[in-house]
């Protein structure tokens, strides 16, 4: 019995296996049949090109700089009309309400922490003709317990930090990402404090606990407030996030809330503005805080020229027969396997589900859903992703759309998700992980040459340079001198490139402008002209060839 | 239109720093007055040729010992008062890393050429040029001081405002301290920057910058380059249980002329263990200190700066 139990499974196996290849065996018939091949295109005839590219640096953007400022007060105890002192807890956050920023589109809220987290004041702008209104609010909140349930002798200040951390999520969801206007955040939070977090189920929470909900920890380091930086899908809206930990001790009578500091909550208030990057205020009488040092003022981005560098996306290098091939649509996969799966190599999503043929290929093993390449139904892992009309778009502009992105595993706002100035479609389409923080200086193929050169010069990273096949390979190269310099301190280049790999007739290249900015985001951004390259004929681009992609370029 | 006056003087190998400053000082007037405001038409390749020269020296540093716990990593030397582009020199009267000549274009900052702190803010002229604040804005810039937690030349509040870390002297740690990467144009909290090569000419931007070579207009095909190419050799001077001590030679180190003194930066970085230690250093030469020396091989003569690493460089 127990060996029938053991093959019973492998023998279903074995017939699912057979089933599958016959399925994959019809697929390849149906396919070919359909598509009459060019024998001309079948072998890899590479012959050179020229580029010559004139431009100038993009003009500066105002970047918007929205600044959000997050209150998080614990009120244990504070209302109690019998601590004559309660008001003076506040006396940073008031002193604040009272100070004129003069910036209207600042925002502040305020949060109020006890055994759980409230929302006392949702956003509420604040400019010169708001901050009475601002005022009122917090007096009168502070003033009337029972509008917020009143104190409940707890402190619990990590619900109040998480809190706040969804309260930044939901911003950026609602008001930043699909604004188009490239708003980056600078959030200021501010914990005031008055002891030790206590909560009603744990008692006196721990370092650890408190630490978790500021910075997260070794295992999940994206956890907590700070994690959002570390999150790429929100991390490029944010500017910076400071952090200022307050701890109020002593009062006015003296005595009642201790003469003296708490050392070991001192220490905790220390320790999260040190881990956090930020400031530690200690204060008693209500001793202002000088919001000064905490602000940044309204930057006008100057983008610097990072790179410039062509993708030669109608080729693959093959690691078998250590040459480059054909990948008319760029795809990723060369047009021969194209051809022997049955998918149309000038098609970079055959059956139109959704998936470009590479990516559906590496998760399924079959660039086509059905039997055949005809239309299908978006691809099921997709739909989540597809709007009304079955379109999936692509956020961030770098050639892969949001489903395909998700799938691997790369961001889909940040269009070079690991920030090596080269976007995500384009290490797809060369093989190269683009999830990875991949160490672009090493030689991974051990050929004393550098991955990232290799990739500018349209060599293999991952195979040694002496051993590629003789097809008359040069690596390409670039040419560049400074043009003009503006008054603005832009700056106008000429950049001439040889050996530019192409096909005897029209083969589609794409030259990329990368540019990095001043701001302390760490984001590149591209600017991309796509075009024809001939052999031995020299392709001009220009200025107004280049588009922006990335966020920008949503309408 | 802008600088053509002088050329033929300048052709001349043999310097007289006197008359080279009062000439410049004329050229300097006349750009300010005509200011070039349309935007200047650099020299292209078929002209290189005229360009004008500036004297160069050799520098070299001596007692430069480490323990044997102490590794070696990255040197780097540059002329704050000068940069090298294809075109020609630019010349940085203030050193503050914002080229003359862009500092009297940005005519609404109101930018002074000769001073580093036009604003006397502890914000330099650069950090005012490039966060892009306008004039009206510079008031409302947080309040600084001197204070400098990592001693990286780069004041605390104004790190604040680029978003580099108070406490380290190289905030993406990619072997490039923040201030270097500021002068140079590169992001001092992007790691890759320093490895990338903007011109894809084939040295990385660390090489370009080690070498005084532009880091975004490529190095073939340019005498004048190849002349300014910095060559920096070093070689063991001492060895034994206890330390290993280096001579560091410098040569062709180009000078501005101008200037009675010339800021000399000098970035020595070592590990000990795993941490990274930073020297970050300005030495101040002065122009008329120098003494040629007979350089029979090259057939010319040459000024020569010898420096105790001990003593006059690795000292505030």
């Amino acid at each position: 019995m127990k060996t029938i139990h053991r093959l019973f499974p492998m023998i279903l196996a074995i017939n699912l296996n057979f089933i599958l290849i016959f399925i994959n065996f019809s697929l390849l018939q149906s396919c070919k049949g359909k598509k009459e091949l060019d024998p001309l295109q079948i072998s890899t005839s590479i012959e050179v090109a020229q580029v010559e590219a004139e431009f100038c640096d993009q003009k500066f953007q105002d970047i918007k700089t929205q600044k959000l400022y997050i209150n998080l007060i614990d009120t244990s105890a504070s209302a109690q009309k019998t601590d004559p002192t309660y008001i003076m807890r506040f006396h940073p956050i008031i002193q604040d309400s009272q100070a004129d920023h003069g910036r209207a589109e600042d925002l502040y809220t305020l949060i109020n922490f006890n055994d759980d987290a409230q929302v006392l004041i949702p956003w509420t702008p604040r400019g010169t003709e708001n901050t009475p209104y601002y005022n009122n609010l917090v007096y009168n909140t502070y003033n009337n317990p029972s509008s917020w349930g009143g104190d409940q002798g707890f402190s619990d200040m990590t619900k109040g930090v998480l809190l706040a951390k969804s309260l930044i999520i939901k911003y950026i969801e609602d008001n930043v990402i699909f604004s188009g206007n490239n708003t980056v955040l600078e959030i200021t939070l501010m914990v005031a404090s008055d002891g030790r977090p206590t909560s009603q189920t744990q008692g006196e929470l721990t370092e650890a606990q408190v630490l978790d909900a500021f910075v997260g920890n070794a295992q999940n380091p994206n956890n907590g407030l700070m994690g959002l930086l570390k999150n790429s899908n929100y991390s490029r809206y944010i500017n910076k996030i400071n952090v200022v930990s307050t701890y109020f001790w002593g009062n006015m009578l003296g005595g009642q809330y201790g003469a003296t500091a708490d050392p070991t909550h001192e220490a905790l208030m220390r320790e999260i503005a040190l881990r956090t990057g930020g400031r530690f205020l200690m204060f008693n009488y209500g001793r202002p805080v000088n919001y000064n040092l905490f602000g940044d003022a309204a930057k006008k981005i100057k983008k610097e020229l990072l790179s410039a560098h062509l993708h030669f996306k109608s080729f693959v290098w093959d690691p078998k027969s250590k040459e480059p091939k054909y990948d008319s649509d760029g795809d990723g996969i060369m047009d021969e396997k194209e051809r022997e799966l049955g998918s149309n190599p000038e098609v970079i999503d055959t059956d139109g589900d959704g998936l470009n043929d590479g990516v559906e290929y590496k998760l399924t093993g079959k660039p086509c859903r059905e039997n055949d390449c005809s239309k299908s139904e978006i691809f099921p892992l997709c739909i989540s992703f597809a709007d009304e009309n079955n379109v999936i778009s692509d956020l961030d502009g770098d050639g892969l759309n949001n489903c395909e992105e998700n799938l691997l595993a790369t961001s889909y706002s940040v269009a070079d998700t690991n920030f090596n100035g080269i976007t995500d479609y384009e290490e797809y389409q060369m093989g190269i992980n683009p999830a990875l923080p991949n160490s672009w200086t090493m030689d991974s193929d051990g050929d004393k040459k550098r991955n990232f050169d290799e990739i500018l010069q349209f060599l293999p990273s991952n195979i040694n340079n002496n051993q590629l096949a003789d097809v008359g390979i040069k690596p390409v190269t670039y040419f560049m001198e400074k043009t003009l310099e503006l008054n603005d301190g832009r700056s106008c280049y000429r950049l001439v490139i040889n050996n530019v790999p192409s096909r005897f007739n029209a083969t589609p290249t794409d030259l990329y402008l990368v540019y990095q900015d001043f701001s302390s985001t760490k984001t590149n951004y591209f600017s991309r002209a796509s075009f024809n390259v001939s052999a031995n004929q020299s392709t001009k681009i220009i200025n107004e060839d280049f588009k922006q992609i990335d966020l920008d370029t949503i309408p | 239109m802008c600088d053509e006056e002088d050329e033929e003087i300048m052709k001349k190998d043999d310097f007289n720093f006197e008359a080279m400053k009062e000439i410049k000082k004329i050229s300097f007037m006349l750009i300010f007055l005509f200011s070039c405001q349309k935007g200047k038409q650099l020299q292209t390749l078929e002209t290189v040729a005229t360009i004008e020269t500036v004297p160069q020296i050799d520098i070299v540093i001596n007692n430069y010992c480490l323990t044997n716990q102490q590794e070696k990593i990255q040197f780097i030397v540059y002329n704050r008062n000068l940069k090298i582009k294809r075109s020609g020199h630019v010349y940085d009267s203030d050193g503050d890393g914002l080229d003359d000549d862009q500092e009297l274009k940005a005519t609404e900052l109101g930018l002074d050429p000769l001073k580093a702190y036009t604003f006397d803010n502890f914000y330099d002229d650069l950090i005012i040029f490039k966060s892009g604040l306008t004039a009206s804005e510079i008031p409302s810039l947080p309040v600084a001081s001197e204070v400098d937690a990592d001693n990286d030349g780069i004041p605390d509040v104004v790190e604040n405002l680029l978003g580099t870390e108070i406490v380290k002297p190289d905030s993406d740690e990619d072997g490039l301290p923040d201030l270097l990467e500021l002068h140079f144009g590169l992001n001092p909290i992007k790691t890759f920057d320093a490895a990338a090569d903007s011109d894809a000419d084939g040295v990385d931007n660390t090489k370009e910058i080690s070498s005084g070579m532009p880091l975004s207009e490529s190095n073939a095909k340019s005498e004048f380059l190849k002349k300014y190419e910095l060559k920096i050799t070093n070689e063991v001077v001492s060895n034994n249980n206890a330390q290993t001590c280096y001579k560091y030679t410098v040569k062709g180190l180009a000078l501005n002329p101008i200037l009675d003194v010339n800021k000399i930066q000098f970035f020595f970085l070592h590990k000990t263990n795993s941490e990274l230690n930073y020297i970050f250093r300005t030495y101040l030469l002065t122009l008329n200190s120098l003494v040629k020396n007979n350089d029979p091989l090259n057939n010319k003569t040459r000024y020569i700066l010898e420096l105790d690493y001990l003593t006059e460089i690795n000292t505030p």
